[in-house]
């Protein structure tokens, strides 16, 4: 017999993202990826595709995967980039070259004296067109090198590399924006066969998601005698909220984490000898509160007073000029005569501005900046009825809304 | 605007101050060493919730000096860890002989000393505990992003968190890992935070860009140690680009990666404001932290002044509530008191009387009025008499037509009209300019250029009721 709270803690280990090493689902497009690769090994020629799906959608979990167990079958190199931290072409192919250079593809290969874009895509060129084995070039995240790289000949010259005569390259890049191929590609114009081929990563489906945590949860339960760790409705629970959101994979393995930790939790009170199994009711417990939208103080009736009666005052200075934004100054004026009729103030000027602040951290309003602080223009960053209900709530607020003296 | 990188740099000096003030050896307070029986933080947590228990339900009871005093200091010992009492009390007892009683509050009250304790924090403390304590045993990584207004113990708690798994590490209960904690406020570029990591996690000195690739470097081999990166005033990072906030949180996805990172921010939507890909990484392990209420501001204030007894009960509920009904920060509430004790304290000198004068309503109110009276305020009321009649000749104006500006010829007739209901001789127009010009080189009043001088418009910077505030008192 076991301990209870090591099956939670590898149940929690076994739920964490970077925890396994095996593809679960994705039959198909990981079929595609393969076919792709192998009939480039086969051909010795090169190839780019472009893969692209939302966050957590296992795009670069499924590359990643894949390129290790072709490593049996085949030799080849790899080079992993994500373009996130790349500033320039230069600084690009600067990293490859250097990757290259320390991956020991090409033993006459040396990082040249001056750096220019056109010497680095030289040597880039000259070397992958001349080594034996495919180099498989990653680029994570490639719809970020659009901002970055403002040149399109630059990124057209990028395409281009695995075609050219006698190129090992296989260029895989992964992002999000559906639309990098449409938008994009066109402008380069690259002839019909070199465009590079298209796999779309589909948000994972309720059975997808179902499937991927009963995987991970699968070998815990092996080791601990069957025990059941989140039982069968409260799974489907979640999977189907996920589906119908984003499928987000990170998303689901949070979500069924914190729900094995309320679960622990609430065993401890209990001091039960056998693991408890997580039922429908804490799952929901779960999503009811990492719900967004019950994130500002004002839904969790912490906020301070004067920043309520500060809301007020726009809501009310918004109803009465039928303007969406109004001025500091003016706003200030009617909240201190508000407040004067309440017996309350702020103290000065830089203290209002303070509050405002306040409220724009809580995302309840934006406030606009200009050269003269009396000049800062403020709007409300959410529905003015959605407001006005909440804060109609209180009779202090209420009695403030609807008391003609302010209007 | 908030000057949050002054208050650093003011914490820092201050906090250098009152270190090398004590030179002499350690004493550690009988009253603390029942706290070195308390080991391991789940005791810590368990014992801690109790005390909140019995604790709650008597705060209105708060005025029975006797009362309070033995359960605050059940709490105390209870609640820190031994390490900081030692320091806490140390730095306190050793300047005993020299300090005053208003002094020695002072002191407490600093918001760069580390209170002994950390009262109405219990859940986040918790909740954060319990994170980056399962990451360490579990060997993996995570993010947690916590938020919340300034002054809400954010930084504190989690720096104590951090100073208890340490104590873990020490008791042997956790493996040894490794805590960094980076401001952005440290930093002028985003970019430089990889800088700064790489410097704290390894004490070279590189680039920025070269600090992110040996970063990223670090995870192709699984490392043997576990690393909580703290980060703090995270919403400085945010670029256009968002790559900072992207790599902080991509690094605990790594494979084999054993980042916890703990993000602290104001913004309590900026996992709203950022790319999809940056919130699907934050995941949703979001800890927020309330503006305190007026009940526990006035505990905090209460439990350092501990058995100091220079305050009225009724002052500390009062700039307790008067924090409370605007911001909920304690770092402000301490800074009233503070100034209301050196208040207080002048009161008792001028005395010249051997009783000491408690800490008043009247200290906190006038402390308040003096903190927080605006620039403006003071300036006007150091302002000429010809200066003042300007500016009351703007309101005037204002008040009649309701409009925010006016042209200078209008204020120049009205200003003229009321040197003669003031018997004084009025200004010619040249003089009048010289006035305008003064007022608005300190930003009192802002004008709107225009070609002939007398048409330009004018408008004040500063709100009707301070002015007015102002000239009715000199009168
Ligand atoms: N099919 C799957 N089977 C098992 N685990 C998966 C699967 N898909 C995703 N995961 C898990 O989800 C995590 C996130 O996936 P991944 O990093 O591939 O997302 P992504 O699609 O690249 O997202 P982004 O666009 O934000 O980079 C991976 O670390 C992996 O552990
Ligand atoms: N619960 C508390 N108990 C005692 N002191 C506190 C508490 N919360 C905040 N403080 C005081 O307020 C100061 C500011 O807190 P800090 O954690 O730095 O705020 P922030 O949320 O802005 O990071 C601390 O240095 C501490 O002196
Ligand atoms: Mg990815
Ligand atoms: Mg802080």
């Amino acid at each position: 017999m076991c301990s209870v709270k090591e099956i939670y803690s590898e149940a929690k280990k076994a739920l964490n993202a970077s925890a396994t090493d095996r593809v679960v689902g994705r039959e198909k497009e990981n079929d595609e990826i393969y076919d792709y690769l192998a009939s480039c090994f086969g051909n010795k020629n090169g190839l780019s595709v472009y893969i692209n799906g939302q966050p957590g959608t296992g795009k670069t979990f499924s590359v990643n995967t894949m390129l290790d167990s072709l490593k049996e079958e085949f030799k080849f190199n790899k080079i992993f980039l994500n373009c996130m931290s790349v500033k320039n072409i230069q600084n690009m192919y600067k990293t490859v070259l250097s990757e290259m250079i320390s991956n020991k593809i090409d033993s006459n290969l040396a990082m040249p004296k001056r750096c220019t874009k056109e010497s680095l895509q030289k040597l880039i060129e000259s070397c992958i067109t001349s080594i034996k084995h495919h180099l498989v070039l990653v680029l994570d995240e490639i719809d970020q090198i659009e901002t970055t790289i403002k040149n399109a000949s630059d990124i057209y010259k990028l395409f281009e590399l695995p075609y050219l005569p006698n190129s090992k390259l296989i260029l895989i890049g992964i992002a999000n924006s559906l639309d990098f191929t449409d938008r994009l590609l066109p402008r380069l114009e690259l002839t019909p066969e070199h465009k590079p081929k298209v796999i779309k990563f589909l948000p994972y489906t309720k059975d997808d998601i179902i499937n991927i945590v009963k995987d991970r949860l699968s070998k815990v339960q092996l080791m601990y005698d069957n025990c059941v760790i989140i039982d069968d409705k409260a799974l489907m629970l979640c999977a189907s909220k996920i589906a119908s959101t984003n499928g987000d994979i990170r998303k689901v393995l949070d979500i069924c984490r914190r729900a094995i930790e309320l679960n622990e939790q609430e065993a401890k009170l209990t001091n039960l000898e056998t693991i408890k199994t997580v039922n429908i009711a804490q799952m929901m417990k779960i999503f009811n509160a990492v719900n967004p939208i019950t994130n500002s103080n004002l839904d969790r009736n912490t906020m301070p007073l004067m920043q309520k009666i500060l809301l007020c005052t726009i809501l009310l200075c918004n109803i009465e000029t039928k303007v969406k934004e109004v001025t500091l100054s003016k706003l200030f004026e009617k909240f201190n005569k508000i407040c004067k009729s309440y017996s309350t103030s702020v103290d000065s000027e830089s203290e209002f501005v303070n509050l405002c602040i306040l409220i724009q951290d809580n995302g309840l309003i934006e406030v606009k900046k200009a050269k003269e602080v009396r000049n800062y223009k403020l709007s409300l960053k959410i529905d003015e009825q959605e407001l006005r209900d909440k804060l109609q709530d209180e009779t202090f607020m209420a009695d403030i809304l609807t008391n003609r003296a302010y209007k | 605007m908030r000057s949050k990188k002054a208050e650093m740099d003011v914490e820092y000096n201050v906090e250098d101050e009152i270190v090398s003030s004590d030179d002499d050896t350690m004493s550690v307070d009988s009253e603390f060493s029942t706290a070195s029986t308390v080991k391991t933080p789940r005791t810590v947590s368990r014992l801690k919730k109790e005390t909140t228990l019995s604790r709650t339900p008597s705060v209105s009871s708060a005025k029975k000096p006797k009362a309070s005093l033995s359960r605050r200091s059940t709490f105390s010992a209870v609640k820190s860890t031994p390490s900081m009492q030692k320091r806490a009390a140390s730095k306190i007892d050793q300047t005993s002989d020299a300090l005053s009683l208003y002094e020695k509050a002072r002191i407490k009250l600093h918001v760069a000393n580390t209170p002994d304790c950390l009262p109405c924090r219990d859940k986040q403390f918790s909740d954060i505990y319990n994170f980056i304590e399962t990451n360490l045993r579990n060997q993996t990584g995570g993010c947690m992003y916590v938020c919340g207004v300034p002054g809400t113990g954010k930084t504190l708690t989690t720096r104590q968190v951090i100073l208890c798994l340490k104590e873990g590490v020490n008791d042997k209960i956790l493996s040894p890992f490794k805590s960094i904690e980076v401001n952005a406020f440290q930093v002028t570029e985003p970019h430089q935070i990889y800088k700064l990591i790489y410097k704290e996690l390894t004490g070279e000195n590189v680039s920025a860009e070269h600090a992110v690739t040996l970063l990223e470097k670090k995870f192709e081999h699984k490392s043997n140690e576990s690393i909580v990166l703290l980060v703090d005033e995270l919403d400085m990072l945010c670029t256009k680009k968002q790559d900072v906030l992207y790599n902080l949180f991509d690094w605990p996805y790594k494979k084999n990666s054993r980042w916890i990172v703990i993000a602290i921010a104001n913004a309590m939507n900026l996992p709203e404001q950022v790319m999809s890909k940056i919130s699907s990484r934050l995941g949703l392990s979001r800890l927020i932290f309330q503006p305190y209420t007026h009940v526990e501001l006035e505990e905090i204030v209460r439990l350092r002044l501990e058995e100091l007894n220079v305050f009225d009960m009724d002052a500390i509920l009062y700039a307790a509530r008067k924090v409370a009904a605007v911001s909920g920060d304690a770092r402000r509430a301490l800074e009233i008191c503070r100034r209301a004790t050196e208040l207080a304290e002048r009161d008792t000198s001028k005395k010249e009387g051997k009783s000491l004068n408690l800490v008043n309503i009247g200290h906190v109110d006038q402390a308040v009025k003096q903190m927080f009276s605006s620039a403006k305020i003071t300036l006007l009321t150091h302002a000429s008499k010809m200066e003042k009649l300007f500016m009351k000749a703007i309101i005037l104006l204002y008040q009649k037509s309701g409009m925010e500006e006016t042209s200078l010829n209008r204020i120049i007739e009205t200003h003229n009209f009321l040197c003669r209901a003031e018997n004084m001789q009025p200004l010619n127009r040249t003089q009048l300019l010289n006035v305008c010009c003064s007022l608005a080189s300190t930003k009192l009043i802002l004008l709107e250029p225009c070609k002939n001088i007398y048409l330009q418009r004018v408008r004040c910077n500063m709100s009707v009721d301070d002015i007015e505030y102002v000239l009715n008192d000199n009168k």
